[in-house]
């Protein structure tokens, strides 16, 4: 920023650090003190007694360094001059919380009395609860990442505010629409890296049975671009990728067709339909219907709007099939579920069918698929760490 | 500065700026940085809901010196003539090409020329169409450059000599003489062959003029920045190639001795084109491919479009970002300019009518330079002894300094002696 700070100065206690050992050497002669009259965390007392008996301090250490702390304070302000009284109340109430009990030496007592002292404490608890549930106030949920997370100027809230009018203009003239207007029927092509090993090819197939109407081949070593060209003379409209790396899948590209865009995710914790003990031949032939959860910012939008435009737009209800992609700080987690409703409608039983995986958005580009010379719309790679924080999202 | 995805803007700018950005979904938006109440606001100077697919902004650029009038030109065959009242007022007039999309406009003796995606030139006479306007359409004049064309660019201190540059080989640099007719007078040759007598890829992604219209720089998608000058040799005279980095530059700006150049994965570098080994800025901030860049007149402000669709402002030397507004579509082409001395005055009644005394004196600040000042910054340097003036004085002034520092610690002694 090119700004200089001048560096605060520092507050006169922490010069006197040495100041304590000089009070630990008393500390042996006051042991003989009974623990009669406990000190509490009130800061005023301490503070009196402090002034009292400096030497009684040894006994309890926490309170004793910030004690003395206190009394050097006292020191200065008598040295230099005695105007800051207001400062010094407000170092009082920083004073650390000291339970009176912990001073007793019996230790039965003291333990009879903890226990009262904890059930007193759970009472009060649970008859503040009470009147909280009956008042009908939401207790309070907490802090999460997700609930800390930094504004994102370009979340979409709502969509039919006056303020978005470009962006409603804008999905009904973007490279989605036409799906979006039905016009076509997404047919989709599911291909491999070079020589895919056992388990990337099960989780092509199983891909294919997810999304409605997909094809599974062999890539044959053609170059991605060749792909797109051939794909679109077949009248696919969607092209996925499934990269693999150490023999696992590793990477998925999604490349819509003809204008793009083109998505490459990372890949993890792919988990097949044997792997979660479930047989495919549960799955049914019926289109699933498509839950996106929380994609909120407009990059998210269109991540999702492009998952979407993989499945039919009519889901067939009959088949109770539900595919979700759950974006939760910008994971996206796939599942697959056949779902059950009780009979009186208000319960409903949810059955995994597999497989399961984690997408990781790594590059949005503009276009079909050319890394080196195309648009990018959203990339981070190399600049990831002055980019991404704990609680920053981008999806 | 921390990196955030909020609208910002820099105490330091103080700059009177407005911006034009065109955007991928045809929107042509005006903002505002200078304002002080909410320099993030934004208005649309076009019908936005007369949209359609073609219509995104290809090409944007001023078509007078005086930079009143704006030439605008969309991925279909229409092109925007949009001249900016006093008042800001706005009249619109459309020309109708024959070619699509429109990805270079200039104007230049009440013709407007355009270069076409197909690698024409097209010259269209403005008089003739004020009178039957779409009824009888004039054929336009072409020109031939190639197969293809990325950027059309027009210098800014001949107006009247034009470049062009696409991909591939026969669609290099070339630059042509509008006065003589659409002639030719350079054309640029590509580096010898490599090592393996392979040839070198071309793809002139961009073009600047820097500075007069005989030096030329070029970007490429193809990673390499070149400097041509038209009097001495076809061949690059210094060039910058990014071989490991594989770098793919977009679009670029050149002005002095800096080419600024943004990449398709949004990096922002500036080269000294004294020395083209290495960049020698790298401007931060960019989640998306820059699809545009503009500098201010006076060289210092460089404007940025963006495809993660933000419009950003750094400053030119410093790389500091000034600011920083979220656009809602993809930003493709920007234009930044001093505000009118006329919106100036109107801005700064409307904001804030009681300091006008403090508002023109810092207007004349800001004539006699235009670097931002930093008050505590100055003080700062108003501070510091002055060294070589001579030596006895500054001793004189540091002792006291010295002095200061060591009180406390003074005190500090005294105390423990007394405990």
């Amino acid at each position: 920023m090119g700004k200089i700070r001048r560096k605060p100065q520092p507050p006169p206690v922490e010069q006197d650090s040495d100041s304590d050992s000089s009070f630990a050497d008393e500390e042996l002669n006051e042991a003989e003190k009974p623990a009669q009259e406990p000190v509490t965390d009130s800061s005023d007392d301490s503070d009196k007694e402090m002034d009292e008996k400096p030497e009684k301090k040894g006994l309890k250490k926490p309170e004793a360094e910030a004690g003395s702390a206190e009394e050097c304070d006292d020191n200065d302000d008598e040295e230099d001059d005695d105007d800051d009284d207001e400062d010094e109340d407000d170092k009082k109430a920083r004073l650390p919380v000291l339970n009176p009990l912990s001073l007793m030496k019996n230790k039965e007592q003291r333990m009879a009395l903890y226990r009262k002292m904890k059930k007193e404490k759970h009472k009060k608890k649970m008859k503040e609860r009470r009147a909280r549930r009956k008042a009908g106030v939401p207790a309070n949920p907490g802090h999460t990442i997700e609930s800390l997370r930094e504004k994102d100027q370009t979340e979409v809230s709502n969509l039919n505010d006056s303020d978005n009018e470009e962006l409603r203009k804008e999905l009904e003239i973007d490279d989605f629409s036409t799906y979006f207007e039905r016009i076509y029927e997404p047919k989709v092509l599911i291909t491999f890296a070079d020589n895919p090993v056992t388990k990337t090819r099960k989780f092509g197939l199983e891909l294919s049975r997810i999304f409605p109407n997909a094809l599974v081949k062999i890539r044959n070593k053609a170059s991605v671009k060749k792909i797109c060209k051939s794909a679109e003379r077949e009248q696919f409209t969607d092209v996925v990728i499934v990269n693999e790396d150490r023999r696992k899948p590793n990477g998925l590209l999604v490349i819509h067709l003809p204008n793009g865009p083109t998505a490459h995710f990372k890949l993890s914790n792919v988990k097949l339909t044997s792997d979660i003990k479930r047989n495919h031949k549960e799955i049914t032939k019926h289109r699933p219907e498509v839950i996106l959860t929380n994609f909120t910012t407009r990059l998210g939008l269109t991540v999702g709007r492009m998952l979407g435009a993989l499945f039919h737009h009519d889901p067939e209800f009959r088949g109770r099939r539900a595919v979700t992609f759950h974006n939760q700080r910008d994971y996206i987690f796939f599942r697959h579920h056949r779902y059950e409703f009780s009979k009186e409608g208000k319960r409903v039983k949810l059955r995994e069918l597999g497989p399961r995986f984690t997408l990781k958005l790594r590059s949005l580009q503009e276009g079909t698929f050319d890394s080196k010379t195309g648009d990018y719309a959203w990339i981070i790679s190399n600049k990831r760490h002055a980019m991404e924080s704990r609680r920053r999202f981008f999806l | 500065m921390k990196w955030t995805t909020a609208n910002l803007k820099h105490p330091n700018y103080t700059a009177k700026h407005e911006l034009f950005v065109g955007t991928h979904t045809g929107s042509f938006k005006h903002l505002l940085p200078a304002a002080e109440q909410n320099p993030h606001t934004q208005s649309n100077l076009s019908d936005i809901s007369a949209l359609d697919k073609e219509s995104r902004v290809t090409t944007l650029a001023f078509g007078n010196e005086a930079q009143t009038e704006i030439l605008l030109g969309r991925a279909k065959n229409v092109a925007e003539l949009h001249s900016l009242g006093i008042g800001g007022g706005i009249n619109t007039r459309r020309v109708n090409f024959t070619g699509a999309p429109i990805v270079g406009l200039a104007r230049y003796n009440n013709n407007l020329i355009a270069g076409i995606g197909n690698g024409q030139i097209q010259s269209l006479s403005l008089d003739a169409m004020d009178e039957e306007e779409e009824k009888q359409e004039k054929e336009p004049v072409i020109i031939n450059t190639g197969d293809h064309m990325d950027h059309l660019r027009q210098c800014s201190t001949a107006t009247h000599i034009v470049a062009t540059g696409g991909k591939a080989r026969q669609n290099n640099l070339k630059v042509y003489d509008l006065s003589a007719d659409g002639k030719q007078i350079f054309s640029s040759k590509n580096l010898p062959n490599d090592y393996l007598q392979l040839e070198v890829p071309v793809w002139d992604s961009d073009i600047g003029f820097v500075d007069g219209p005989n030096v030329l720089a070029t970007c490429s998608r193809h990673g390499y920045v070149r400097l041509y000058d038209t009097r001495k040799q076809r061949r690059p005279v210094s060039h910058f190639a990014s071989e490991e980095h594989g770098m793919s530059f977009a679009t670029l700006a050149a002005r002095g001795n800096y080419i600024y150049t943004g990449t398709t994965m949004g990096v922002l570098k500036a080269f000294d084109t004294r020395r083209m080994k290495t960049h020698v800025h790298t401007y931060k901030g960019f989640t998306g491919g820059i699809s545009d860049l503009h500098l201010d007149e006076t060289g210092k402000y460089l404007s940025s479009a963006s495809l993660d669709r933000y419009v950003r402002v750094h400053e030119a030397d410093s790389t500091v970002l000034l600011y920083q507004c979220y656009v809602k579509s993809k930003a493709t082409k920007v234009l930044i300019r001093q505000l009118p001395e006329e919106l100036r005055k109107e801005s700064s009644d409307d904001e804030n009518k009681g300091e006008q005394e403090v508002k023109t004196r810092s207007q004349k600040k800001r004539a006699l330079k235009t670097t931002p000042l930093d008050t505590e910054y100055e003080d700062m340097f108003d501070q510091m002894p002055t060294v070589g003036d001579s030596d006895d004085e500054a001793v004189e002034k540091q002792t006291p300094v010295a002095t200061k520092r060591k009180a406390p610690k003074q005190t500090q002694k005294t105390k423990k002696k007394k405990q």
